[in-house]
C-alpha cells in the first residue's frame, strides 16, 4: 500500500504511502494513480481517500473526467537504486541522484590503522550523510560526505606521517 | 580516456602496487621482533587504542595463525569480514540496493563507532 502518485500544482509526486498521499491537499478532482490502474483517476475514486479529501471544495459542479495527458504519464523507474527507498515528498530534487559515499569502510580501516580521533571525525560525518539524503537535503548529504572523505585523507595521511617518525623514536 | 579517468587509473596502479608492496612486507618480516611504525596513541597516553597489534594480527594472519591473531588484535580479525560486506555492498550497490542502504545508515555507522570504542576501553580494563 505504499505506491499511490499524485499531481499536485502541475507537479507530479510519489511513489507515497497511503498515510502520506492522505496528508498532502486532497481535492475530489485531483488526479491520483498507483500501480495496476491503466490511467490517472480523480481522488474521489479512491474509497481509502474518501475521506481526506477537502470536503470545502466540494462545489456543486460536476468534476469533468480527466483525459491523461501523455506527459503526466507516471514512469516510476524502480530498475533505478533510489525509486523503491526514497520518498519524492519534494519534486525538486533529482530522482536519479545516487547517495554520496560514506567511506565507511576505509574510515575503520583508516581508524585502526592509522589515527583514532581523526577517524572518529570521519565517522561522525559518514553517520550524517544517509539521513540527510533520505530526507531530500542532497546538498547537506553531499557535504557530509565529502566532510567524511576530507577526514579520512587527514587520518591516513597522519599515519603516513607519523609512522617513519615512530620507527626514529623506537631506534633511539 | 579523459584526464579524469587517466587520473583515476594512475591513482589506483600506484595504489595496488603499494598494497602488493606491504602485504609482502608483513608476510615477510614480523612486526613483534623488527623495528615497525608504532601507535600514536600509545605512545602518547600509554593505553591501546583499538588498532594496537594490527600489524602482528596482520603478520600472523597472512601465516594462517588466526589465534595468534585473535590474541594480537581480535577487533582486527573480527573486522575483516564486516569490512569484506561493506566493500561487497559498495560495489553491488545497483543491484542490492537496500543492502547498501542499510550498511551505511546512521544507525549502522553508529553501531560500528560504538562498538569500536568500546573495544578500545574494554580492552584497556579487562584485557591488559
Amino acid at each position: 500500500m505504499n505506491n499511490y502518485w499524485i499531481i499536485v500544482d502541475n507537479r507530479q509526486m510519489g511513489p507515497l504511502t497511503l498515510e502520506e498521499i492522505r496528508r498532502m491537499p486532497l481535492q475530489r478532482d485531483t488526479l491520483v494513480w498507483h500501480p495496476g490502474l491503466p490511467s490517472w483517476r480523480q481522488a474521489s475514486f479512491f474509497p481509502e481517500l474518501a475521506d481526506a479529501i477537502n470536503r470545502a471544495q466540494a462545489a456543486p459542479q460536476p468534476a469533468p473526467e480527466p483525459t491523461p495527458a501523455p506527459e503526466v504519464q507516471p514512469t516510476p523507474t524502480y530498475t533505478s537504486m533510489q525509486q523503491p527507498l526514497r520518498r519524492h515528498l519534494h519534486p525538486e530534487r533529482r530522482p536519479n541522484e545516487p547517495m554520496p559515499p560514506t567511506y565507511l569502510a576505509w574510515s575503520i580501516v583508516a581508524m585502526l590503522l592509522c589515527c583514532i580521533p581523526t577517524g572518529i571525525v570521519a565517522l561522525i560525518y559518514a553517520t550524517k550523510v544517509e539521513p540527510r539524503y533520505e530526507g531530500g537535503d542532497l546538498e547537506g548529504a553531499r557535504k557530509a560526505s565529502d566532510s567524511a572523505e576530507m577526514w579520512l585523507i587527514v587520518t591516513i595521511v597522519a599515519g603516513i606521517v607519523w609512522a617513519p617518525f615512530s620507527m626514529v623514536l623506537a631506534m633511539l | 580516456m579523459t584526464p579524469a579517468k587517466a587520473k583515476r587509473g594512475a591513482l589506483l596502479s600506484i595504489a595496488a602496487i603499494a598494497a602488493v608492496g606491504i602485504f609482502l612486507l608483513y608476510a615477510l618480516v614480523d612486526p613483534a621482533t623488527h623495528i615497525f611504525p608504532r601507535c600514536m596513541f600509545k605512545s602518547i597516553t600509554g593505553w591501546d587504542c583499538p588498532g594496537c597489534g594490527s600489524q602482528r594480527a596482520i603478520h600472523a594472519l597472512i601465516h594462517g595463525d588466526i589465534a595468534m591473531a585473535w590474541r594480537y588484535n581480535a577487533m582486527l580479525v573480527a573486522a575483516i569480514p564486516v569490512v569484506t560486506i561493506l566493500v561487497a555492498a559498495q560495489l553491488m550497490r545497483h543491484r542490492y540496493p537496500r543492502l547498501y542502504m542499510t550498511v551505511n545508515s546512521r544507525t549502522a555507522i553508529w553501531t560500528a563507532l560504538i562498538i569500536l570504542l568500546a573495544w578500545g576501553i574494554a580492552r584497556n580494563i579487562w584485557l591488559r
